[in-house]
């Protein structure tokens, strides 16, 4: 199924925590939408599912407008991040209350939970109450719940925030394999951009009520359309300061006071063609120590195992770069650091807009 | 819980109720025998008024806990004071009056209650705040100071056709019926009984109800097939405590129901301690008794959902 939001607003009475929101979800595609929490993803989730009603838009079901729809109309299945089990009912019984409650009889009901029992792995766990199972355990039979009915269109609300971390990298792998497997229409709602970034097809940034960026999980990373997409996707987030850029002698140059960093001849013309300062950024993997560039002072070194992340200070402006650990400097070295010219983005300061993906 | 087979519970999968339970059992609470000393010297009381009621039923005369006869030596063993079963025909239509009573009340307040406890906790409308803020001032407020408003209301229903004072069993729901007492205590433990019930619907999450909408329910269908069976622990003890505060009821009886003969256990009791003939203690130990058998067998059916109460928070799913 198809799912479409055409400036889909909703305002509570205080608030308004959607303002404007225009996308498309193909059909069979995993959508993730990502945002810090109160950007409104929830919220564009529920009126998705028909519990709330939108304030203005259109919630568009293959060309059908279903604004007025009942929860129950929809046949969408839903997995919650409180699981949301019915706790007096056991596994078998949770499973099968969508069914029954359709008056669909045990001679299809059974075999149809065995089956999905059996793919998630719960096929022994099925005359236990959700009070008895694990964490993981309920989190697979909501599951199971949702695809019992074989919805249109799966919705998750942060499934996996309530489980311990490595619990959460098994559950990501299977609800991928699971959803890719079915080809069911899925909208993933989570705060982790690493859970977004590695299940979705295409990614909705969200920020404040409204959409940032819908864009592959590739292209949000590289091409970033907005400071916030820039900074909020990306770990630790992409360095960020002021620069003006100009063309000298044949050569794109960005430059504040102290620092000259050269630009790659693409970028460089789309960011010399904007008058006035602009906002550079840089992620900090592709900073890098080098005999020549920008020269600064090491005021922290983090080690994180694989890597070293380093803060470098150079004139007033904090660097944060990622190192191999064999280079591990000291506190207090002078260093020099060259920034790939190749990954430079520029955003105008006032509206935040990148000048380069737009 | 990566491999579903298996059958041990592993800690994780053990809700922590259960893992703060088995804590009891290791031997530094075992050795303690202060708090069963306190528990002992507080409770010695309360067990000693109850083993006065039953003895003193049982016999003639009681110095202290010690059964007497009228000489004053021990024994005097009796049923007299239990004649009241078998020679006075009223104390069979007081009890079934009384237990008419605490049962409709008991319907009448847990069927209302749920239902307004889950609107006033989930639903949005006008008044919806200053209407819980009335039903807290309506249970702070004495009910003796309505008996008389309430008179007139019950006397004006009296003269209702049919329902005023024709209805059988309950009489109907006028002034010196069954039933229009039942009506006016229904009334006045509604505020309570809503707030009670409110308190639980809240503690039920929003994701829960989602959950059933998406699954296919109405409105009405989650109610009734997802919170309400969510909130069974807390109907439970209301249902127990209405029924308690209907069986032992006096005030609204007493001033609704004109007719000595056709009258409740608590205002049977009030007319043996009359002012006229002396008091025999030994029969209202009995009918005291009498009347807290119907609780304690209630209690003995119903103390599950009534302990649930404190378990159920922690379980997981909810």
């Amino acid at each position: 199924m198809k799912i479409e939001l055409r400036d889909l607003v909703k305002r509570f009475e205080k608030a308004e925590a959607v303002r404007g929101i225009d996308l498309m979800v193909d059909d069979g595609e995993l959508v993730a939408f990502l945002g810090p929490s109160g950007c409104g993803k929830t919220t564009t989730l529920l009126t998705i599912a028909g519990i709330y009603r939108p304030t203005g838009g259109e919630v568009v079901f293959d060309g059908q407008v279903v604004n007025r729809l009942a929860p129950k109309e929809r046949n969408l299945g839903m997995v919650f991040q409180s699981y949301a089990l019915y706790p007096h009912m056991t596994a078998y019984q949770n499973m099968t209350f969508p069914l029954r409650l359709k008056k669909i009889g045990e001679d299809v009901t059974r075999p149809r939970v065995e089956r999905i029992a059996e793919m998630m792995g719960i096929a022994e766990l099925l005359e236990r109450r959700p009070g008895e199972l694990s964490g993981g355990q309920q989190q697979r039979v909501a599951l199971g719940r949702a695809l019992i009915k074989e919805p249109d269109a799966l919705l998750f609300d942060e499934p996996l925030s309530n489980l311990d971390a490595r619990l959460r990298l098994t559950m990501r792998t299977e609800i991928k394999r699971l959803q890719s497997q079915l080809g069911i229409t899925s909208i993933y709602v989570t705060h982790d951009q690493v859970e977004a970034m590695t299940m979705a097809s295409r990614v909705a940034v969200m920020n404040e009520g409204r959409l940032e960026s819908f864009l592959s999980p590739d292209d949000t990373y590289d091409r970033p359309p907005t400071v916030f997409v820039a900074t909020f996707v990306g770990n630790p987030p992409m360095n960020m300061f002021e620069v003006e850029v100009a063309e000298e002698s044949g050569q794109f140059v960005a430059r504040r006071d102290g620092i000259a960093v050269p630009v790659d001849r693409e970028r460089g013309a789309k960011a010399a063609a904007h008058d006035g300062s602009l906002l550079l950024g840089v992620r900090p993997e592709d900073v890098r120590f080098a005999a020549d560039g920008v020269l600064g002072e090491v005021v922290a070194v983090e080690p994180l195992g694989r890597e070293d992340l380093i803060d470098v200070e150079t004139n007033g402006e904090l660097i944060r770069l990622l190192t191999a650990p064999e280079v591990r400097p000291s506190l207090g070295d002078r260093v020099t650091l060259e920034l790939d010219p190749q990954t430079l983005q520029f955003f105008e300061p006032s509206s935040g807009r990148s000048v380069l993906w737009n | 819980m990566s491999t579903p087979g298996t059958t041990t519970p592993t800690t994780e999968s053990l809700p922590p109720t259960r893992r703060n339970r088995s804590r009891w059992t290791d031997s530094e609470y075992r050795a303690s025998w202060l708090p069963i000393v306190i528990l002992v010297v507080v409770s010695v009381p309360v067990v000693i008024g109850y083993l006065w009621l039953i003895v003193s039923t049982l016999s003639d005369r009681t110095h202290g806990l010690i059964p007497v006869d009228s000489e004053g030596n021990f024994g005097g063993f009796t049923l007299r004071n239990w004649s009241f079963l078998w020679e006075d025909p009223q104390i069979w239509t007081i009890t079934l009056n009384t237990f008419l009573l605490a049962t409709g009340l008991t319907v009448g307040v847990v069927a209302v209650s749920s239902m307004a406890g889950y609107a006033l906790s989930r639903l949005k409308f006008p008044g919806r705040r200053s209407l819980l803020a009335g039903m807290l001032i309506l249970h702070a407020f004495p009910s003796v100071t309505l008996l008389i408003s309430i008179f007139f209301v019950l006397r004006w229903l009296r003269d209702v056709p049919v329902v005023g004072s024709d209805l059988p069993l309950i009489g109907g729901i006028g002034y010196n019926t069954v039933g229009g007492v039942i009506l006016v205590s229904v009334a006045l433990q509604l505020p309570l009984g809503i707030w009670l019930m409110k308190g639980f619907f809240d503690g039920v999450s929003w994701d829960m109800e989602r959950a059933a909408l998406i699954d296919g329910c109405s409105r009405y269908q989650a109610w009734r097939k997802v919170v309400l069976p969510a909130v069974r622990p807390g109907i439970a003890a209301l249902a127990i405590f209405t029924f308690i505060v209907g069986w032992g009821s006096f005030l609204i009886p007493y001033t609704y129901l004109v007719d000595p003969t056709n009258n409740v256990i608590a205002v049977y009791l009030n007319d043996l301690l009359g002012p006229t003939s002396p008091v025999n203690f030994g029969e209202l130990a009995a009918i005291g008794l009498f009347q807290l058998i119907p609780v304690l067998i209630f209690f003995f059916f119903t103390q599950e959902y009534l302990l649930n109460i404190f378990a159920g928070g922690a379980k997981g799913g909810a």
